[in-house]
């Protein structure tokens, strides 16, 4: 065993391909730091430490696209084309965050000291994430989970002023900490089955035929209540709309795309990799075969069919009869997790992709859609859907741009969340699951209602004449998210292409 | 611009839109003028269209093609050929005509004229459209200012009426978006071996891979296809949405709804459905011929119920339709071509009837039947006009309705004896209702409320002459629009027929 | 024969110990019920062939811990819990014992087939020695060793963060 252990011993060297992560992490201290001699209203220090830490491990992540799959630090992460495109989302997505907070009244109001923790944990946070994606082994996927967990309990209960934030933050912590148990009870199946802890190995160990297969799927089942705690899937979401709506806005924004995409990356990594073996599948007549053979029980994506569907009818009926956006929102953003797994269970390649392109659109569209939010409820201070009502006359172009997100949230070209939509759809069609293909189409029919009633407010209902200027730091934001969404609903080869790449470099699905 | 005619026509009403949308709020007349001149352009192009479109071949002409999403095989492709020519025609010139018609809209002008004008983009693009794809966003682009139109502008129900319309053609389009991709990946360009959007490559058999031979599969698309296609047409019982949305819909909006985005449902069927999957088409062709005598009858006896003028030109519209599906159900050269003009002269007649409910209602501000009586001396001018279009509505001979009202049942009766006679019943029960209310709001007792009406107004008289010019011409001289159109569907039933 | 005794013993007594941890109405006695579930859990691990482990749950968990669990809730000394907490709802048991059916019902089970085959795979030669702890600690997984410490940190900000009382600006 000793020498095995010598053979991948972690080095200095092996940093070099982590840097990203080291950036991040770094950035997490100095912004600590940094807040220990914050003066002043705002804490400027830690605010531009947390954003150029983001900035740098975003051009580094950027600059350093992996070719290939490289195994590092003792096995213990992989460095692949999937960790690479995540490596660019997060630091991306916390960049975003952290510049919006800037100007969010309930981030840096009155009440709350050391305020720059924030960003500090904001950066943390993104590091944790980009852990999350390259986890190659149970224990670092255990301990990356929690980490980000642990981080977002502390934002959740930021404003402890706050009833609602407190109660979130508990409320998280709680749901939390059970679904993590599940989840370990899990892992421990899966290592007491195999002897393994790297998720190669395991599959080595399935392949050989050691594990027992109801044993296997109970294991799986148990880490899937976890993963699905993480992306909030039904049933593992009870916690989601509470927290969403009692955590700071900004925080739910950074919340609902962040450890969710995590959540995708950390469930394609593991299940792609331990529970698929290399070569076509069987496919029904005339569709196209999976791009891997499932290892252990057979009908695991059916079980992921019936969460998916259920998933995504839950949110989607449950958001309509929503008055407060965010609740609105964290309903609708279960929705399109249900979206999100169809794209999983297809075990292929082209699901992969069109699940990575529908993240990467999600994020920009779901983080325009709240930072509208916190930017109105920085003037109006609130954010029942009445709130907006004459918002057209009074803020006309940034009820126009909410109307590009809300119309990307449904799906309507010539949005970027049409073509996200789309790619999901095309694999399901291809890979011929029809009755999930339909039940997904009218999900999105019955999103349109609930998007739709925010339109009405904003354009239909009579309010308030007065202008309304908002923060110029949250213009500037919402323009900078609202452009590529409309854009990539017109042109988006680049990123497709891009998306293309991190999944041909990606080590699981068998290879 | 000889070369991209077709871009040109879909895209200035683009232009126009972003143009507006920089405009100052406080010179409405200003962005009025804008829009008018942004439609003017395809309205132009539409003459020049008109007038060198080749009426001898079936193939797609004014053709634009270039690569769009090249992982995605995805092209800019446009073109037109007879079948699409009438359509494009017609968007042209009641686009413009509406634009014309709205000049008193005071609340939100920019605003809606904007969505005005990206509406008749949506439009324009999916008549010539031959990407499946690129017609597919074409058609969703649509409903957005159609929302909007109904929504900010419509009567007192207009959110409701919206939002219902919105959510019907949306069920309607996801399906037909799954069935696009079950062709997209079982169709082969020819040439390339990579799966296509391109119609035309969809459209040949040849191209189709083994599961897309099946029957029931085919089927199945068809059915998908067909009800997206249906809710916008509408058919019975797809239809409720339709009396919502035209009530409420300021009356540009109605014209448009129901000249123009109704014909988008049949133009579907016989653009898609039918090339692509003909054995289907042929096998769904006695239920389609059922469902276009219930349109009629089912259409005209709603009609006759109503007291409120828009609502019983809204119902014969699904009345009108209805004569359309009875028409391509056939399969035969007048069946189809009675059917494709009837687009055309329902297009341009119901138009006339919106304008015509919409020039009254500006008075009066209701537009109960029975409120009114004796206009005929009051208006006169108006009462003509309005008359004119009634008597095209109910097919009066020498006008244009009754030419493609004759063709259909000409086309029907040899296939569908029983259906077609019973169909017919819907003449009768047309001119009840329409000579009905001719009775009730022009002759009889003059209404002493409205002493002070005046007569129609020159602008008002301006945007229905040009229509009513068509209607009388074509039904006194059909062959210009049955020429440009009879090559192509000819071809399509030879290809797609018994 | 006997270790499996002692070992179904220490795990039945640790789980009591979890339950009663989590049923106490009383603080303190909670904090005692867990110590004597980590006591049981220390067991679990000395049977399980890993001495170091145990040693440490002792010491660290069981000793320094707790004790400061202990301390802290004797300086609060007020009302340890309000009324609200010490009222159960009716979901409480339940709650309690919906999860812990489903873990006993797939743990026997898996017993249940376990029999004939190789599960659970058998511990490498020499597994659970201090050396080779640290050795894996420092070696192998230096990184998640790394990477504790951080989530501990995360941890301490937030016990700070949260327990902050308001009205203490600096």
């Amino acid at each position: 065993m000793f020498e095995t252990l010598a053979l991948n011993a972690p080095s200095w060297s092996d940093l070099r391909h982590f840097v990203p992560e080291t950036v991040l992490v770094v950035t997490f201290l100095l912004a600590l730091m940094a807040d220990l001699f914050a003066r002043g209203r705002r804490p400027a220090g830690p605010f531009a430490l947390a954003l150029g830490g983001c900035l740098v491990a975003l051009a580094a992540a950027v600059s350093s696209l992996p070719a290939g799959p490289r195994s590092i630090l003792g096995d213990l992460v992989v460095v692949d084309g999937l960790a690479g495109f995540f490596r660019v989302l997060f630091p991306l997505i916390g960049a975003i965050t952290i510049l919006f907070s800037w100007a969010s009244g309930e981030i840096m109001g009155p009440r709350r000291e050391h305020k720059g923790e924030f960003y500090a944990l904001v950066a943390l946070m993104a590091f944790g994430m980009c852990v999350m994606a390259s986890a190659a082994d149970l224990i670092m996927l255990y301990l990356s989970v929690e980490l980000v967990s642990l981080t977002s309990y502390v934002m959740a209960g930021y404003m402890r002023t706050s009833l609602r934030s407190t109660e979130a933050s508990l409320k998280y912590v709680i749901f939390g900490s059970v679904s993590s148990g599940v989840m370990l009870y899990g892992l421990s199946l899966l290592f007491g089955l195999t002897g393994e802890t790297t998720f190669v190995e395991i599959r080595a160990a399935l392949l050989a035929g050691r594990a027992d297969n109801f044993a296997l799927l109970v294991a799986m089942v148990f880490v899937l209540a976890g993963l699905g705690y993480k992306i909030a899937a039904v049933p593992f979401h009870f916690w989601c709309p509470d927290v969403y709506e009692g955590a700071p806005t900004p925080v739910t924004a950074l919340f609902s795309v962040g450890p969710k995409a995590a959540g995708f990356a950390l469930m394609i990594r593991f299940f792609y990799t331990t529970l698929l073996s290399p070569g076509g599948g069987q496919a029904a007549a005339g569709a196209a075969a999976p791009d891997g053979v499932i290892v252990g029980p057979a009908d695991w994506p059916l079980l992921i069919a019936i969460l998916s569907v259920v998933t995504m009818t839950y949110g989607n009926l449950v958001a309509l009869r929503q008055t407060n956006v965010k609740r609105l929102l964290a309903y609708s953003s279960i929705a399109h997790v249900g979206y999100l797994l169809m794209g999983f269970l297809m075990l292929t390649a082209a699901g992969l992709e069109a699940i990575l392109f529908y993240l990467l659109v999600y994020a920009i569209m779901n983080l325009g859609a709240f930072l509208f939010v916190i930017a109105l409820n920085n003037r109006l201070g609130g954010e029942e859907i009445s709130d907006y009502a004459g918002l057209s006359t009074r803020a006309p172009w940034v009820a126009l741009m909410m109307m590009v997100f809300l119309l990307s949230l449904t799906g309507l070209p010539p949005t970027a969340g049409f073509i996200g939509k789309m790619y999901l759809f095309a694999e399901v069609i291809n890979r011929h699951w029809f009755w999930l293909a339909v039940v997904g189409a009218l999900n999105s029919v019955v999103s349109l209602f609930y998007y739709m009633k925010i339109a009405k407010a904003m354009y239909f209902t009579p309010g308030e004449r007065a202008p309304l200027r908002l923060e110029p730091l949250h213009t500037a934001v919402l323009i900078l998210l609202a452009a590529p969404t409309l854009a990539l609903g017109v042109y988006w080869t680049p990123f497709k292409n891009f998306v293309d790449r991190a999944v041909a470099g990606f080590a699981g699905l068998g290879g | 611009m000889g070369e991209h005619v077709l871009s040109w026509m879909t895209f200035a009403p683009l232009v126009g839109m972003v143009v507006i949308a920089f405009l100052p709020r406080e010179r409405p007349t200003l962005t009025k003028v804008v829009a008018a001149a942004a439609a003017a352009v395809p309205l132009l192009l539409a003459f020049q269209v008109f007038a060198t479109f080749d009426r001898s071949t079936a193939e797609m002409q004014f053709v634009e093609r270039g690569s769009w999403i090249a992982p995605f095989n995805i092209e800019y492709f446009m073109g037109i050929d007879g079948l699409s020519v009438t359509m494009v025609l017609l968007t042209a010139l009641l686009s413009f005509l509406c634009i014309i018609a709205s000049w008193r809209i005071d609340k939100a002008v920019k605003g809606y004229f904007a969505l005005f004008l990206l509406l008749e983009t949506g439009m324009m693009g999916v008549f010539c459209a031959l990407d499946f794809f690129l017609f597919y966003v074409f058609w969703e682009v649509m409903l957005l200012p159609m929302y909007f139109l109904i929504g900010i502008w419509g009567g007192p129900r207009k959110e409701y009426a919206a939002i219902k319309f919105f959510l019907y053609t949306l069920a309607g389009s996801v399906l037909m978006l799954l069935a696009m991709l079950a062709f997209y990946f079982n169709v082969r360009n020819p040439d390339t071996g990579a799966h296509t959007f391109n119609m035309l490559h969809m459209m040949d058999q040849a191209n189709h891979s083994p599961w897309l031979q099946l029957s029931h599969v085919r089927h199945l698309i068809w059915i998908a296809l067909f009800i997206g296609f249906a809710i916008k047409v509408p058919i019975f019982p797809f239809h409720t949405w339709l009396p919502d949305a035209h009530v409420e819909a300021p009356t540009a909006v109605s014209v448009i709804l129901a000249g123009v985005l109704l014909k988008m449902g049949t133009y579907g069927i016989l653009r898609i459905s039918y090339p692509m999957l003909p054995d289907a088409a042929l096998w769904f062709a006695y239920p389609l011929a059922i469902l276009g005598m219930i349109n009629i009858i089912y259409g005209a006896l709603c009609a006759m119920a109503q007291s409120d003028m828009k609502k019983l030109v809204a119902y014969s519209s699904i009345s009108h339709m209805g004569y359309v599906l009875l028409g391509m159900s056939a399969f035969t050269t007048q069946g189809i071509n009675g059917a494709v003009m009837q687009m055309f002269n329902h297009g341009t007649i119901t138009a006339m009837l919106f304008l015509c409910v919409g020039v009254i209602y500006d008075r009066a501000h209701h537009r109960d039947i029975d409120g009114f009586g004796g206009l005929g001396l009051q208006m006169p001018v108006y009462t003509s006009v309005f008359s004119l279009a009634l008597f095209a509505a109910l097919g009066l001979p020498g006008l244009s309705g009754f030419i493609s009202e004759a063709l259909v049942f000409l086309g029907a009766f040899p296939t569908y004896r029983t259906i077609t006679i019973i169909s017919a019943l819907g003449i009768v029960l047309g001119a009840a209702y329409v000579l009905w209310m001719l009775q009730r709001v022009f002759l009889g007792e003059k209404n002493p409320k409205y002493d002070s009406l005046p007569d129609i107004s020159a602008r008002e008289l301006a945007t229905l002459v040009p229509i009513a010019a068509v209607v009388v011409w074509v039904g006194v001289q059909p062959s210009p629009v049955l020429d440009l159109m009879r090559v192509t569907l000819n071809n399509l039933i030879a290809t797609v027929g018994r | 024969m006997f270790e499996s005794v002692c070992f179904y013993l220490c795990g039945g007594l640790m789980l009591l110990g979890g339950i009663m941890t989590v049923a106490s109405r009383s603080a303190v006695a909670s904090a005692v019920w867990l110590i004597f579930a980590f006591l049981n859990a220390a067991g679990v691990y000395a049977l399980l062939s890993a001495p170091f482990l145990a040693i440490l749950q002792v010491l660290v968990y069981a000793g320094a811990i707790m004790v400061l669990f202990l301390f802290v809730i004797m300086m609060l000394h007020g009302p340890v819990m309000n009324e609200d907490l010490r009222s159960r709802s009716r979901w409480f048991w339940p709650a309690l014992a919906l999860p812990l059916a489903a873990i006993a019902g797939s743990a026997v089970t898996l017993l249940g087939r376990a029999r004939g085959g190789a599960f659970p795979a058998p511990a490498p030669h020499g597994f659970g020695r201090a050396e080779q702890v640290a050795a894996l600690l420092l070696d192998r997984y230096l990184l998640a060793f790394e990477l504790i410490s951080i989530v501990l940190l995360v941890a301490i900000i937030g016990a700070l963060s949260l327990g902050l009382r308001e009205g203490r600006r600096t």
